[in-house]
């Protein structure tokens, strides 16, 4: 149980930070796409998202922390954490020199090699069409 | 409930009718939940055709349903007020068409509808001078025999499932209100300037952004030409290729700027 808050805590902090590297005011394209994903594909309940991102557990952490959190991250688990960040990038068919940067840095904290990379990118654009945001014109 | 007391009275100013329709749904809203509900519909409507009739032209929608669904996709309403407005619409036809409305429903459709009312003047009339007070709830008239049982149990319940949608809702946003959005994501923005310094000055490991952008960039580029998003293959690829162009000038520009630094560096030491 707590491996799991701690789990929805390093999620939700890799999730803020991308969707604060973008352009667009952060999670506004889908504001709960990065619940969605915890729930659907990380497998966190409810309360664990709670628990996880509530200020006890997230206000000390830095982005710092997030990389050499998800460093010690299965390989599985990473994997899926990437796909998750790239999709809220891609939330919003827009991609921002911060939030590429901030992929490269997971990607590299992650190790995660080239092909790896690839193939979370392509589950990210899969996920991003069956959320189908509505894109902001005005 | 005289106007002046009435929780929409500020809006009396800027919209006599919808302040009376306001005001008329609070006195219902114990005695008579369907007819507030009734009421509160009429004034999501009202407002919804003055926000079309200013942002899309004359070419209103004829359902109240596709305008709010237009006005929500050309980004006039936030989605905050946009659910909101589906829920007082949908919980309105439920009453219309003899679904059940308990009081509490109705009570928590006129609190909804206050905070819409509040944000429409601020946001479209400009409204600086009324400033609308807290909800308060109007008073229940007391019932010869004291609050029905059954009236208190579906209260009751309609209470629990309020706070079952607010769990859920908490758990799945991503920052829970405004305050906590701007505050980190400020913080994180600085963050992130610093990583892109760092990266700039000391070099990327394993994955370098210029890599990941062209990844992202294949991405999107089939995202844009996607049949529920509807570019043409040609100008979803130029759209990718200029936004990876983009990226990459700001790439060199950091590098420029970090070689330009240690150069100067360099001059002022030897």
């Amino acid at each position: 149980m707590k491996q799991d808050i701690e789990k929805a805590t390093l999620w939700f902090l890799t999730a803020r930070g991308m969707a604060a590297a973008g352009a667009s005011e952060a999670g506004e394209s889908q504001p709960a796409a990065a619940g969605l994903f915890a729930q659907a594909v990380l497998r966190l309940s409810e309360d664990d998202c709670i628990e996880g991102k509530s200020p006890a557990h997230m206000s000390r952490l830095s982005l710092m922390d997030c990389l050499s959190g998800v460093a010690a991250l299965s390989i599985d688990t990473r994997e899926k954490f990437f796909t998750g960040a790239i999709m809220i990038a891609l939330l919003d068919r827009r991609m921002d020199p911060s939030e590429v940067r901030w992929a490269s840095a997971l990607a590299s904290a992650m190790k995660l090699s080239p092909r790896q990379v690839e193939e979370c990118c392509l589950g990210a654009r899969i996920l991003t069409d069956m959320l189908h945001p509505v894109t902001r014109t005005a | 409930m005289e106007a002046n007391d009435s929780n929409f009275g500020f809006l009396r100013p800027l919209d006599h009718r919808l302040s009376r329709l306001g005001s008329q749904a609070e006195n219902y809203v114990h005695s008579d939940p369907e007819a507030c509900l009734f009421k509160l519909r009429l004034m999501v409507e009202m407002m919804a055709s003055t926000l079309a009739r200013i942002t899309l032209g004359n070419a209103l929608p004829p359902e109240l349903g596709v305008t709010l669904g237009e006005l929500e996709r050309t980004g006039v309403l936030p989605r905050h007020e946009a659910d909101t407005m589906h829920a007082i619409r949908r919980d309105g036809n439920s009453a219309v068409h003899g679904g059940i409305a308990p009081a509490s429903t109705a009570l928590r459709r006129l609190r909804d509808a206050h905070a819409l009312t509040r944000w429409y003047s601020q946001t479209f009339k400009n409204s600086v001078q009324e400033r609308a007070a807290e909800f308060q709830v109007p008073k229940r008239p007391e019932a010869a025999g004291g609050v029905d049982p059954q009236v208190a149990a579906a209260e009751r319940l309609e209470d629990q499932i309020e706070e079952r949608r607010r769990r859920t809702r908490e758990a799945l946003l991503l920052f829970q209100d405004d305050a906590e959005r701007n505050n980190l994501s400020r913080r994180y923005r600085s963050e992130l300037d610093a990583l892109d310094a760092v990266a700039a000055t000391a070099g990327e490991a394993d994955i370098d952004a210029e890599s990941m952008a062209l990844f992202m960039a294949l991405e999107l580029e089939q995202l844009l030409e996607h049949p529920t998003f509807g570019r043409a293959s040609r100008d979803a690829r130029r759209e990718a290729q200029s936004q990876l162009d983009a990226v990459k000038r700001r790439l060199e520009a950091q590098e420029s700027a970090f070689r330009e630094a240690r150069e100067r560096l360099t001059a002022d030491k030897f």
